[in-house]
């Protein structure tokens, strides 16, 4: 008995394993593992009934989670807060969201819209701080924010935050410039709109996805953003980030396996939203 | 019909590499319907564009109902604009769309819905008023777009090639619908279309446009019966062009062709351009003006059959004269009418009527 199949793929004969399908499936799934292996790490030792990690963990218990609602209020001079922490991350990343959505949608909408010479270039430089190390816009910002004194440490994070994520609403909108013709606005104005309302009623309804998703990556960006941070900020509140790096330098406990998971779970969240709002394969693709 | 809707005065768009609409005059009149008609690349959108106020001509003006448009923007011009890509808006339902306009003219909300509803009828699309766009196939999008920009009652309708994305059959049943809709408004219309089939069926005048010049302008008839010049003749249905000279004979012309060929013609079938001796011309015939001949009957000139091509209501014929001059001969498919079959020798009857010599195209 052939069957079609096996006429189109003569390689594959009766009876023979097919060993290529084994290993392929084998390397997909030790891949997969591989990349996902810390987060099952975390979130078995998140459970773990003992006093340190221990891996695998003895046992089941939500010991570390109860601890975890200890740390919320914090104890003031021994132990910070995470309450206060995750407010002001959230605040930041609230900030840098809505700042990086007016300045990124006014430069993607420049760049889609007019020539002007040395365009090409303008555009990769705004997208130049998704190459550059972190690391060097953390030292080059504290460096001259040291030097001119008058922003708070709320400021330098937001601008610092702001500097790395305009890429990225750039980046999303620009896409959603791309799939729309640019005859949609044209159609208005024929119908008596004026630039502003063509703006308000057409442009901005069609690039509505991008928007959102570059605000959401925005903020997810400056919510969990380390490097930066660890440069620009100051002050009696840390942010999320530096809550997190405080608790590693004093010991390396389950109660850090507890937060991650917090964190996983607000990513997981979030990607859920972003999907239910956003047709993700629209954005960055055809229609 | 005299009243003028639009006059462009000597326009003239410049881009980098080329002139696109070269120092263009044009009458539109109320009420007509008016198209340009020309090859990719020769200008018409560009016009279209300039009279819509999209584009800002380099030179000229643009009158629209006697006022000066030249310097107004788009949305002050009050006209109404069909897209080829539809350009509905993705986001709003149809019976939004078509409201667009109306209430950035500030329509109450009671009006605007009987307008919307009126116009919607007109287009037969009562029932879809609360689809999306993309819940439309592309010939009711192109009817919501088509709503949408008359339900403004505009001075003038602007369209720019807006049935090249139907299939052939679609493309042909709204030729008709455009044309009686644009009869009943009484409205203005000025068409963008490369078809000339298209062109002829719902226009009243056509501009023939080649290299961002207007070629000629003439109702349909006109334009194929007495083309201006070679590519006028060329481009508006099948020709056969001949090159040769031009002798005064007691009446009319005698063409005698460079590789043998000569004919008889009236001295009104030869444009004035070419009304000269011994200058290169074109004698132009259609092919349905040339008959085949069974070799003895008569003493035109002689040829043999290449090729025969049937199509259902006529057959083309391709024959090499004995100067090795190629012609195309059509035949309608009448009953009882001689077939030629490949090989045959053949005589050519041209009908003097439906001869014409226009000058060589530069
Ligand atoms: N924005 C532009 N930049 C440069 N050249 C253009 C632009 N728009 C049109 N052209 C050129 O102008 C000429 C006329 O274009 P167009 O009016 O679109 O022709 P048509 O509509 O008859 O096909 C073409 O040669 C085209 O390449
Ligand atoms: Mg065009």
């Amino acid at each position: 008995m052939t069957s079609a199949a096996q006429n189109q793929r003569p390689e594959r004969r009766r009876g023979r394993v097919d060993i290529g399908g084994v290993l392929l499936r084998l390397y997909v799934i030790l891949v997969a593992l591989f990349l996902l292996s810390p987060i099952f790490i975390i979130l078995l030792t998140s459970f773990t009934p003992t006093e340190s990690v221990e891996f695998p963990p003895r046992g089941f218990s939500l010991m570390w989670y109860g601890r975890l609602v200890d740390h919320l209020e914090g104890n003031p001079g021994t132990k910070p807060g995470l309450t206060p922490s995750i407010l002001m991350s959230a605040q930041i990343g609230l900030v840098v969201a809505i700042l990086a959505v007016v300045v990124g949608v006014l430069v993607a909408y420049a760049l889609h819209k007019y020539a002007f010479p040395g365009k090409e270039v303008f555009r990769n430089l705004f997208l130049l701080p998704l190459m550059f190390p972190q690391l060097v816009i953390g030292v080059g910002l504290l460096l001259v924010f040291s030097e001119f004194r008058w922003f708070g440490y709320f400021e330098r994070l937001v601008i610092g935050h702001v500097i790395l994520t305009i890429p990225f609403v750039i980046l999303t909108v620009g896409a959603s410039l791309e799939v729309y013709e640019q005859d949609l606005e044209e159609a208005a104005m024929g119908l008596g709109a004026n630039p502003v309302q063509t703006f308000f009623l057409v442009t901005l309804p069609l690039i509505r996805q991008g928007i959102i998703a570059g605000a959401i990556f925005a903020f997810v960006t400056s919510f969990t953003q380390f490097t930066v941070t660890f440069f620009l900020y100051s002050g009696s509140t840390k942010p999320l980030p530096m809550w997190i790096y405080e608790i590693v330098v004093m010991s390396v406990d389950p109660l850090l396996a507890v937060v991650s998971i917090l964190l996983i779970a607000l990513a997981i969240v979030v990607v859920v939203v972003l999907s239910k709002l956003v047709d993700v394969r629209r954005l960055f693709g055809g229609r | 019909m005299d009243e003028l809707a639009v006059r462009a005065d000597a326009i003239t768009k410049r881009y980098e590499q080329a002139v696109a609409v070269d120092d263009l005059s044009l009458d539109v009149y109320r009420g007509e319907f008016l198209s340009f008609l020309g090859p990719s690349g020769c200008g018409k959108t560009t016009t279209l564009r300039m009279i819509a106020g999209f584009i800002e001509p380099d030179a000229g003006t643009i009158t629209v109902m006697g006022e000066d448009m030249t310097n107004r923007p788009p949305h002050q011009r009050n006209l109404g604009m069909v897209f080829q890509s539809y350009a509905l808006f993705p986001h709003m339902t149809v019976f939004d769309n078509v409201a667009f306009g109306l209430k950035m003219r500030k329509v109450p909300a009671a009006e605007r819905r009987q307008r919307v509803e009126r116009a919607l009828e007109l287009v037969q699309l009562s029932a879809m008023q609360q689809r999306y766009p993309r819940q439309l196939s592309g010939g009711q999008q192109q009817r919501v777009a088509l709503a949408r920009a008359i339900v403004i009652e505009p001075f003038v309708l602007l369209l720019d090639e807006p049935l090249s994305n139907l299939d052939a059959k679609l493309r042909k049943a709204m030729q008709t619908e455009l044309r009686d809709l644009q009869q009943r408004l009484g409205i203005t219309a000025i068409y963008v279309t490369h078809d000339q089939e298209e062109a002829m069926t719902v226009s009243d005048r056509i501009v023939v446009m080649n290299q961002g010049r207007i070629m000629q302008i003439g109702a349909p008839e006109e334009v194929y019966r007495h083309p201006a010049n070679e590519f006028v003749a060329g481009f508006i249905g099948q020709v056969n062009f001949v090159r040769g000279r031009l002798a005064r004979a007691s009446t009319g012309w005698l063409f005698t062709g460079d590789l043998g060929l000569t004919a008889h013609v009236a001295d009104d079938a030869v444009r004035p351009a070419a009304r000269e001796e011994g200058i290169p011309v074109d004698l132009a015939m259609r092919p349905e003006a040339v008959t085949l001949r069974s070799g003895s009957a008569i003493s035109g000139p002689c040829g043999t059959v290449m090729r025969v091509i049937y199509t259902g209501a006529s057959t083309t014929y391709q024959v090499r004269l004995e100067g090795g001059q190629l012609l195309q001969a059509v035949d309608q498919d009448r009953p009882g009418a001689r077939r030629w079959r490949e090989g045959d020798p053949v005589a050519i009857e041209l009908a003097p009527e439906s001869l014409f010599v226009v000058p060589v195209a530069d």
